[in-house]
C-alpha cells in the first residue's frame, strides 16, 4: 500500500510533502496539460462528442442495474471456454485466491501487465512475502517498482521521474553504459523485459472489459506488454472489478471510442485483445490456464447506495484528474492510494474505512470540471459534497469544530446575543488584525489564517450603522431645497 | 467467498430477492439502445474510401500502408522490403497464409520459420526479426488490423519481432469496428466458434511513459507495415 497509508498521514500533510517537489508539480502539470489538450483535440474531431459520451453512460448505467444478470452471463460463459473462475469478497479473499494458483504452480516468477485493481488488493506485496517475484511491465511501472514507489497518475504512472533519475535506476537494475535519450533507455527495458515474458510461470493482468455475451476478457494496452503476458506465461490470471463488464461486442465499441480519446487523445489504443478462454488444444499460444479472480472489496456496498452507485460506472480513463485543479496542484501521491484525483477522492473513503483517506473528499474545489470531462458522466462533484455531508454528520469532525457550530447556531438565534457576541468579538480581533485584516498563524481561525487573509471585522457593525444612517436620512430629507 | 452468495449480496443490493435469470436462454433485459449512436451505425464508406483511409490512419500511427493493383505487384514490393530490411531470420504464418498469397518465391532469399503448432515454438520465434502475417479484417476509421487466433496464426508472429508486415486484401477492410463485431458474430458467439484470442493492432508498440517523449517499439513492434493487395471494387 501508499507510502501515505503506512505512515497514517492526512491529504493535507502528503500535500505539503507534494508542494516541495518543485520537479513533481511541474511534471503534474505539463502532463495534464498536454493529456487534456490532446483529449480536447481527439474529442473535437470525433465530433458529436456528447453523444458518444451519453451512450457510454446508457450502456454503463445499465449494465449496473442489472449486474446479477450481465456477471452471470459472463461467468457462465467463460467458464464455457475454459476459464476458471474465483470469487472474492474483499482484497484479502482475492490475493488468496492468486496465491492458490501461484503455489499449485510453484511460480517463481510473476510478470504484470498494469492493473488498478490489482494495486487495489496490494498483491505484489503478499506475493514478494511468499519469495515470490513480481515484475511489472509496463514502461512507467516499471520505473515506479525499480524506485519503489507508488504511481502518481493512472494513466502515465512514473510522470514524476526525470530522465535522470531514470536512467540511474535501470543502471542499478544492470543497464551499462546507459545514456539518458529516450531511445537508449526504452531499448534496455525492452530487452531487460522481454526476458521477464519468455521466463515467468505465470501472467498478471487486470480487466478492462469483461463481455458477458462471450464471456471475454478485454485487455487495452499502447505497448503491447498485456499481450506478452497473457501470450507467453502457461498460465494467466486475471483479477477484476466485479462491475467492469458489458453487455455486448457492440458496446464494447463504444468503450473503444471513449477511453483511449478520454485517457491520452489517442483516437484508438494501440492493442485491443479480446481472450475467450485459455488457448485451444491444437495452439501453441496463450496460456493452458485461465484463472478469473472477480473482486468485491466494497462494490456491493455501493452498488446498494443510491447516492454512490454510479462511480461504479468509471471507466478508469483519468481525464478528471487531468482537469482537477486540486490534483495539479498536489500530484497523485498526496491522494495516498491507488486511485488519485476526483474519482479517487470518492473511491477511496467508500473502499477503505480509515482516518487518513476520511479527509480526501475535502481535496476538490467542487468546480465539476471532473463531471464535464469524464466520458460516462459520473457527477463526481455531487458525490464530494454527499460525502463531505456524511463526514459532518458522523463522528470525524473534530469536538472542538462541533462546539464551534453549536456557538454559532446559538449566537445567530436571538438578535440580541448575535449584537452581544460581535461586539466580543470586535474586542478579541483587535490583538490578531493588521490593516484591517487577520493574518495570524495562531488564535481560533488558524485554519484559514495559516494560509490566507481574513478580513478583520469592521469597526462598527452594519446594524449600528444602519441606525444612524437612517437618523442621517431623515435629517437630509427634512432639509428643504 | 462462495458464487451463490457472491450473487446473491448483488441481488440484495440491487434490491432484488434472488439474482436475475440469467441461464443462456433467459431474455436479456430490457434496453433502449445497444452500441454506438445511430448515426455512427449508420455510417459506412464505399470501397475507396475505406482503401484510402485505412492507410491515411495507419500512417498517421506512424505505421506505413501501401496498395498495389496485382498480387504480383504485391509480392514484389514484400521482397523489395525484405531486401531492405534483410532480417537475420523471417517468422511467417503457417497452415494456408503463404500458399494462398503466393509468397513462397519472395521470401525464399530469407531464412524462414513458419508457425506450427509444436511445443518449441515459443523459444524458436523468441529470435525472429520481422515478422509476416496476414489478417482476419481490417479497420478504416482506424488503421486497425484484426487477427485471431486460428491453428497455423500464432499471435507471437506479430508481438515478437521488431517489424510487423501485414499482407493483406482491400476487400478485408471494414469502415468500422462494429461491422467487425458483426462478422465474427456471424460464426456463433459461443466459445466453439470465437477464437481464444482477437486482438486489434493499431500502429506500432508505443509509449510516452518517459518524461513525456513518445517512442515506439516498447515492447511490440517498432514498424507495422501493410501491403495490401486491391482485389476489387466491392
Ligand atoms: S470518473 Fe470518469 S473521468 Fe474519472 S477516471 Fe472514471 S471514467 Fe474517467
Amino acid at each position: 500500500m501508499s507510502a501515505g497509508a503506512k505512515d497514517r498521514t492526512s491529504v493535507i500533510e502528503r500535500s505539503h510533502a507534494a508542494l516541495q517537489d518543485d520537479f513533481l508539480r511541474a511534471a503534474v502539470r505539463f502532463t495534464t496539460d498536454r493529456l487534456k489538450d490532446r483529449k480536447h483535440g481527439a474529442t473535437e474531431e470525433l465530433g458529436r462528442w456528447e453523444e458518444w459520451r451519453e451512450r457510454g453512460r446508457e450502456i454503463r448505467a445499465h449494465t449496473v442495474s442489472h449486474l446479477d444478470y450481465y456477471l452471470r452471463r459472463f461467468v457462465d460463459n467463460a467458464r464455457a471456454a475454459g476459464a476458471e473462475i474465483h470469487f472474492a469478497s474483499d482484497a484479502q479473499e482475492a490475493s488468496a485466491a492468486v496465491l492458490g494458483v501461484v503455489h499449485a504452480k510453484q511460480a517463481q516468477l510473476v510478470a504484470k501487465s498494469k492493473s488498478m485493481v490489482s494495486e487495489e488488493i496490494h498483491i505484489n506485496r503478499r506475493l514478494e512475502e511468499q519469495n515470490v517475484r513480481v515484475v511489472e511491465t509496463d514502461l512507467g511501472e516499471y520505473i515506479i517498482q525499480l524506485a519503489n514507489e507508488m504511481p502518481s497518475h493512472i494513466i502515465i504512472p512514473a510522470i514524476h521521474k526525470t530522465r535522470e533519475q531514470i536512467k540511474d535506476l535501470f543502471t542499478r537494475d544492470g543497464g551499462q553504459n546507459l545514456g539518458t535519450d529516450t531511445k537508449a533507455l526504452v531499448t534496455f527495458a525492452r530487452r531487460k523485459l522481454r526476458e521477464t515474458f519468455l521466463t515467468a510461470d505465470i501472467g498478471m493482468t487486470g480487466c478492462n472489459f469483461g463481455v458477458a455475451e462471450s464471456g471475454s476478457v478485454v485487455l487495452f494496452t499502447n505497448e503491447g506488454n498485456a499481450d506478452m503476458v497473457s501470450a507467453l506465461p502457461k498460465t494467466h490470471i486475471v483479477v477484476m472489478g466485479m462491475e467492469r463488464v458489458l453487455p455486448t461486442f457492440a458496446d464494447l465499441e463504444v468503450m473503444a471510442n471513449l477511453l483511449p480519446r478520454s485517457a491520452t487523445g489517442q483516437k484508438v489504443i494501440t492493442y485491443m485483445s479480446v481472450i475467450t478462454g485459455p488457448r485451444r488444444a491444437q495452439e501453441r499460444c496463450g496460456p493452458e490456464e485461465l484463472h478469473i479472480v472477480i473482486l468485491d472489496n466494497g462494490r456491493s456496498s455501493q452498488l446498494g447506495d443510491d447516492e454512490f452507485r454510479d462511480v461504479l460506472h468509471c471507466i478508469r480513463c483519468g481525464a478528471c484528474l487531468n482537469v482537477c485543479p486540486v490534483y495539479r496542484h498536489i500530484g497523485g501521491h498526496a491522494y495516498g492510494s491507488v486511485y488519485p484525483g476526483p474519482i479517487g477522492a470518492v473511491l477511496t473513503p467508500l473502499l477503505l474505512q480509515g482516518e487518513e483517506f476520511a479527509d480526501l473528499p475535502n481535496a476538490s474545489s467542487l468546480c465539476g470540471a471532473c463531471y464535464e470531462a469524464c466520458p460516462v458522466k459520473i457527477p463526481l462533484h455531487d458525490m464530494l459534497v454527499a460525502l463531505r455531508r456524511r463526514a459532518a454528520g458522523g463522528p470525524r469532525t473534530k469536538r472542538a469544530e462541533r462546539a464551534a457550530w453549536r456557538g454559532y447556531a446559538l449566537a445567530f438565534a436571538k438578535p440580541g446575543r448575535y449584537r452581544l457576541v460581535t461586539r466580543m468579538a470586535r474586542l478579541a480581533q483587535t490583538p490578531l488584525q493588521h490593516d484591517g485584516y487577520i493574518e495570524s498563524t495562531w488564535g481560533p481561525l488558524m485554519g484559514w489564517t495559516n494560509s490566507r487573509h481574513a478580513p478583520a471585522l469592521a469597526p462598527e457593525s452594519f446594524r449600528d450603522r444602519f441606525s444612524r444612517m437612517k437618523q442621517d436620512v431623515r435629517t437630509i430629507k427634512s432639509d428643504p431645497q | 467467498m462462495n458464487e451463490q452468495e457472491f450473487f446473491q449480496n448483488i441481488a440484495r443490493r440491487l434490491g432484488r430477492e434472488f439474482p436475475a435469470d440469467a441461464n443462456a436462454a433467459a431474455a436479456a433485459p430490457a434496453r433502449t439502445s445497444v452500441g454506438a449512436p445511430d448515426f455512427w451505425q449508420a455510417h459506412e464508406w464505399n470501397h475507396q474510401e475505406r482503401l484510402d483511409n485505412f492507410a491515411a490512419e495507419l500512417a498517421r500511427l506512424g505505421g506505413s500502408a501501401q496498395v498495389y493493383e496485382t498480387l504480383s505487384a504485391l509480392q514484389e514490393g514484400l521482397a523489395a522490403l525484405l531486401l531492405e530490411l534483410s532480417p537475420s531470420l523471417v517468422g511467417v504464418w503457417g497452415g494456408e497464409f503463404i500458399a494462398k498469397m503466393q509468397l513462397q518465391g519472395v521470401l525464399s532469399p530469407c531464412k524462414v520459420m513458419e508457425w506450427v503448432e509444436q511445443p518449441e515454438m515459443i523459444e524458436q520465434f523468441a529470435h525472429i526479426d520481422v515478422g509476416v502475417t496476414g489478417c482476419d479484417f481490417a479497420i478504416a476509421d482506424t488503421g486497425t488490423v484484426v487477427l485471431l487466433a486460428a491453428a497455423g496464426q500464432g499471435r507471437l508472429v506479430s508481438l515478437l519481432p521488431s517489424v510487423h508486415i501485414v499482407v493483406m486484401k482491400a476487400s478485408q477492410i471494414h469502415t468500422r469496428m462494429g461491422e467487425v463485431w458483426r462478422d465474427i458474430e456471424l460464426r456463433g458467439l459461443d466459445p466453439a466458434h470465437l477464437p481464444s484470442t482477437a486482438i486489434f493492432i493499431s500502429g506500432p508498440s508505443r509509449s510516452s511513459d518517459i518524461e513525456n517523449d513518445l517512442t515506439i517499439g516498447v515492447h511490440g513492434p517498432a514498424a507495422v507495415h501493410a501491403l495490401i493487395w486491391d482485389d476489387g471494387k466491392s
